[in-house]
């Protein structure tokens, strides 16, 4: 008795000992948007359901990235957790430098997350990143502007009518541009964003070859579509324009329409910071007529483990957390409905509440329409939509929409611009050893 | 106590050698000035023995002791710089008792050292200030000062009047040598000015790109030069050199003769000339005498009540027993 | 004679001269009137200069999310401790470059300010593999260490053109006078140079405040000073002008207080030997 007793004791103390070994303090490397400093906020929650501490890194997107390409590339473990996005994931996995998120709990139920996020965020039929919120892109546009044009946004619009409502629409006297659209240099920026217009035109950045495409017909009507559309009717000084500079021309009114991430939509619906939100409508991004792939992008924020790591049950267990419907709920209690991280979960867009969203259901389509793994009208040799998930392509990109950005200022032509790109990415290429 | 022996010391500059082989010794007590046209080699030497440049060969002693690789406090010598090299941040107490610091000395020595220099140098009155609140000649004390409460066994002054004006000059000039009077340690010193050097000194060494062209007394070298450098550095006005036919007739290849060895006169005597410039120095007046064909100038040192005029014709009659005469090395035949 | 200068001329010039320097201070001064509005009025257009509703929140929103201190005091202990042990190492290194040259002086300080001409992340990986086997990585000291060895070049070459100015004579006579090479740095050269130090010092706490690099890029969460927590504001998706200048403020106004009092000083050390 006695010595069972000291037995159940010892037993006791020892698990004691082991789990208060276990409380770990995980890093996370995160980006600086709501959803991430919501989180931020609530962590208290995951410490005390685990024991374990959380210390938060939050930097810029682009610092963010080459802090923790530095930091994965070499080892260096100073994350236990990173936000990294839908471009890298594939090409980390592949490179073995995640931890693979292949034996997640029975309750986190992986099958929920959307499959067009899952696709995008595997290499090779396992899961690298768990998505946080994930975003498409999709027509936001003025509906007050809209009525008094005369004219009425489909649900599914084409680029054809997109020019004829930015026509109807614009008003120079009011300062009222018809459309504001990304042309900032950047292959995240005006990159990503002709990179999905010229799909919907049928264009692709590479043929099954790796043989650069700038050199045929889709790109260069794309292209030209794009430049006219926005010297007709596009703000001043477009070229430099970013996701920033659009949302605050759309918020005080100076955008009939704007094209960008699905995000935006909570914030231009938001009546603290925007002096339109009771009169924007959405609609799928426009495709030009009879070209069966659409513009809208597909991208997620999402929380990936570093091979480098020594935490990475903790780790494991944070992201468990973190992207659970669990923690969804707990946003939602807290915060409302509207302020729980979108497009992650299919689970999400089947509560009740949440389809109360106005933007809910626009941004669930347009997640859904959208397929990394097939994201061109004629088939191409990569996984991605408005990116190429090649390690190469941040900086070719990069360089190829600086050619972009000089024709929409009217620094050379489109055929110049083109023309330029098809050599950037020939040689890049060439470099690589792709051929 | 401070005898210092140079012997074959040379000092280069990469592959510049600036002083060849050298001997010099420097009895203890003595009063010796380094002389010389800029850039002999006399700041040079004087490092040298200070320890502030490494000889590159040959051997230095003081007091009978070999100090060649001794760090310059070490040698017992003190310094006195041309532009003083006071600290400026100090007070001049601090500044005078800064060796004594450094030499761990008792606070209490310290004060008294301090308080007798600057009695001696009367600087008592300026022991809280700044090198920078002083005029030139209280700086030049102060930097004395520092040197003397060491109480060294040789001083060592680099050009240390330069800097001062000239009736200040002559004033430090005197109490240096009272000092030197008093205190009976040996003091090099350095100068350009031939002037200081005949005023000062006990020995005079002239140099001539890094080498002793003559050692002696004041007096020696002004009467028996040894070579025509020595005789046209020494004495002011220059001595006159005449060459050719004047020269030959003495059986020299040159002679020298002072201005002041040179009567002048209306009518009568060796030479004939036309006055140039007059300088009246109310004591003296010196005559600067063009057209005697023997030289392009003659200088002339006399009376000064004598009042020939410019263009006026004179005669010249130098004094026959102190003419100087030299071969063609330039060398005292 | 003395120059004359009409009335007119000097209006002009004291327009210029004002027009100048607000357009120097006018972005830290337009990113502080950000940090005090609200994010709607942050992105106005027109801009809005003084009329608007002047608002602490962004301030109580920024010290809710972060640990301002943390930041703060991460930043102090790398910028002082950085140039403080770059003074320490400096000092020597510039008393043998001024005072006993060799033949290579000159080829040393040129080589010494040509590692300053490499962009840094060219050597980003090398000090990063170094800081993981090292055990550096998001530490204070590594970055002490860091920062200390990319601002040796300026510390050495301010220092070296403050010793210069100083003659070699004085350091002579300390010798002459029996100070060893340690006392005659430390009782004669370090305070004469003070003003030159003094400046020299405070340029490096400020390059090394606001160095955004290896801070960045060499921290996590433990040693990271106030260019991270201004970073961690910056956002490619989002308006949060408002806060993002509340942020930079907070961690501007302490360097920024720093230069306020000792800009006498500055200026006296930086024009040193300007006229002699």
């Amino acid at each position: 008795m006695k010595l069972k007793s000291v037995l159940c004791a010892a037993t006791a103390f020892g698990l004691m000992a082991a789990a208060s070994a276990q409380a770990e303090t995980l890093t996370i490397a995160t980006v600086n948007n709501g959803d991430m400093i919501r989180m931020q906020g609530l962590t208290e929650a995951f410490t005390a359901k685990t024991g374990h501490k959380v210390e938060w890194v939050t930097l810029e997107e682009n610092v963010l990235r080459q802090r923790v390409t530095t930091d994965i590339t070499t080892k260096g473990g100073a994350f236990d957790i990173m936000t990294i996005g839908m471009y890298e994931t594939p090409i980390w996995g592949k490179n073995g430098w995640l931890v693979p998120l292949n034996d997640m709990s029975e309750e986190y139920d992986v099958g929920d997350i959307l499959p067009a996020m899952a696709n995008g965020l595997s290499y090779d039929g396992t899961l690298y990143a768990a998505p946080f919120y994930g975003e498409s892109s999709m027509v936001m546009y003025r509906t007050d502007l809209m009525e008094k044009a005369g004219l009425e946004m489909p649900k599914d619009p084409t680029w054809q009518f997109i020019r004829e409502a930015a026509a109807a629409m614009d008003d120079p006297e009011q300062d009222i541009n018809g459309i504001c659209l990304r042309g900032k240099a950047g292959w995240g920026e005006g990159g990503a964003f002709i990179t999905v217009t010229a799909n919907s035109f049928g264009a692709r950045w590479f043929d099954e070859d790796w043989r650069p495409q700038f050199d045929q017909p889709e790109w260069k009507e794309a292209l030209t579509f794009y430049t006219s559309l926005m010297n007709d009717y596009g703000p001043a000084g477009y070229a430099t324009n970013g996701f920033n500079e659009n949302l605050s021309l759309f918020q005080q009114g100076k955008c009939g329409m704007w094209i960008d991430a699905t995000v935006a939509a909570s914030f231009v619906t938001n009546p603290e910071d925007s002096t339109v939100a009771d009169h924007v409508g959405f609609a799928l991004a426009p495709n030009s007529e009879g070209v069966s792939k659409r513009s809208n992008w597909l991208w997620a924020w999402a929380l990936a483990i570093p091979a480098g790591t020594q935490k990475a049950d903790a780790a494991k267990q944070f992201i468990e957390w973190a992207t659970s419907k669990e923690y969804i709920e707990l946003v939602a209690e807290k915060e409302g409905w509207a302020n729980v991280p979108p497009g992650a979960r299919t689970s999400l867009y089947e509560t009740a509440e949440y389809q109360e969203v106005p933007f809910a259901a626009m941004t669930l389509e347009s997640i859904n329409a959208a397929d990394p793994t097939n994201p061109t009208v004629k088939p191409v040799p990569y996984v991605g939509i408005q990116f190429v998930a090649i390690p190469e392509f941040a900086g070719i990109a990069t360089e190829v929409s600086q050619e972009f950005s000089a024709a929409y200022a009217g620094q050379q032509t489109v055929d110049e611009a083109l023309a330029k790109a098809q050599a950037i990415v020939n040689d890049a290429m060439e470099a690589a050893g792709y051929r | 106590m401070g005898r210092i022996v140079l012997d074959q010391i040379t000092k280069s500059f990469g592959s510049t050698q600036v002083i060849p082989p050298l001997d010099l010794t420097i009895e203890d007590g003595e009063f010796t000035v380094f002389v010389g046209p800029s850039g002999c080699g006399k700041s040079t030497l004087l490092r040298l023995i200070a320890g502030l440049e490494d000889v590159t060969s040959g051997q230095i002693s003081i007091d009978g002791q070999d100090a060649t690789q001794l760090a310059p406090a070490k040698r017992g010598l003190a310094m006195v710089f041309q532009s003083y090299a006071l600290y400026p941040h100090m007070t001049v107490r601090k500044n005078i008792a800064f060796p004594l610091r450094m030499a761990k000395m008792e606070q209490s020595e310290i004060d008294r050292r301090v308080t007798a220099a600057a009695d001696v140098l009367n600087l008592t009155d300026y022991l809280d200030r700044r090198p920078g609140q002083l005029s030139g000649g209280q700086r030049q004390r102060v930097a004395i000062g520092r040197a003397i409460v060491r109480e060294p066994s040789a001083f060592l002054f680099d050009e240390p009047l330069s800097n001062l004006d000239a009736a200040l000059r002559v004033g430090m000039r005197l109490e240096i040598s009272e000092l030197h009077e008093r205190l009976k340690t040996t003091m090099i010193y350095v100068t350009h000015d031939q002037v200081e050097a005949m005023t000062m000194a006990d020995k005079i060494v002239v140099l001539r790109a890094g080498h002793i062209e003559q050692v002696g007394s004041p007096l020696e070298l002004y009467k028996n030069p040894r070579n025509k450098f020595v005789a046209g550095f020494i004495g002011s006005p220059k001595m006159n050199f005449i060459e050719g036919e004047e020269a030959k007739r003495h059986n020299a290849h040159a002679i020298g003769v002072r201005p002041e060895h040179i009567e002048v006169s209306e009518s009568g005597g060796d030479w004939t000339g036309v006055v140039g410039v007059s300088e009246h120095l109310g004591s003296d007046t010196f005559f600067h005498i063009h057209d005697t064909g023997l030289a392009d100038t003659i200088t002339v040192r006399a009376g000064g009540e004598v009042g020939f005029r410019h263009g006026d014709r004179v005669h010249l009659t130098p004094r026959s027993d102190v003419i100087h005469k030299f071969d063609a090395q330039g060398l005292r035949l | 004679m003395a120059r004359s200068v009409s009335t007119r001329r000097k209006a002009l010039n004291t327009i210029i001269a004002w027009t100048i320097g607000l357009m120097i201070v006018f972005p830290i001064l337009w990113t502080i009137l950000t940090s005090f509005k609200t994010e709607a009025q942050a992105i106005n257009d027109p801009p809005l200069f003084f009329f608007f509703d002047w608002t602490l929140e962004n301030y109580s929103v920024v010290q809710e999310r972060s640990d301002y201190m943390r930041f703060l005091w991460n930043s102090i202990i790398i910028a002082g401790g950085s140039t403080l042990l770059g003074i320490l190492i400096a000092v020597p290194a510039a008393w043998s470059m001024a005072f006993v040259p060799s033949k290579r002086t000159k080829d040393i300080l040129l080589w010494m300010l040509s590692t300053k001409m490499l962009p840094a992340v060219g050597v980003l990986y090398p000090i990063y593999l170094l800081f993981i086997s090292l055990g550096l990585l998001d530490t204070r000291v590594g970055l002490v260490l860091v920062l200390m060895l990319i601002n040796l070049p300026i510390i050495v070459w301010m220092l070296y053109t403050y010793f210069k100015e100083i003659p070699t004579e004085i350091l002579e006579a300390a010798r002459m006078d029996g100070a060893t090479l340690k006392e005659e740095i430390l009782y004669v050269l370090t305070p004469m140079a003070i003003p030159g130090i003094a400046s020299t010092i405070l340029l490096n706490i400020i390059l090394a405040w606001n160095e955004a690099f290896w801070t960045l890029n060499l921290t996590a969460a433990q040693a990271a000073p106030l260019t991270a927590f201004i970073a961690s504001y910056s956002s490619p998706e989002g308006l949060f002008y408002a806060k993002l200048s509340a942020a930079s403020t907070m961690a501007i106004a302490p360097i920024l207080i720093l230069g306020w009092f000792s800009q006498k000083q500055l200026v006296r050390g930086l024009t040193f030997g300007a006229v002699k």
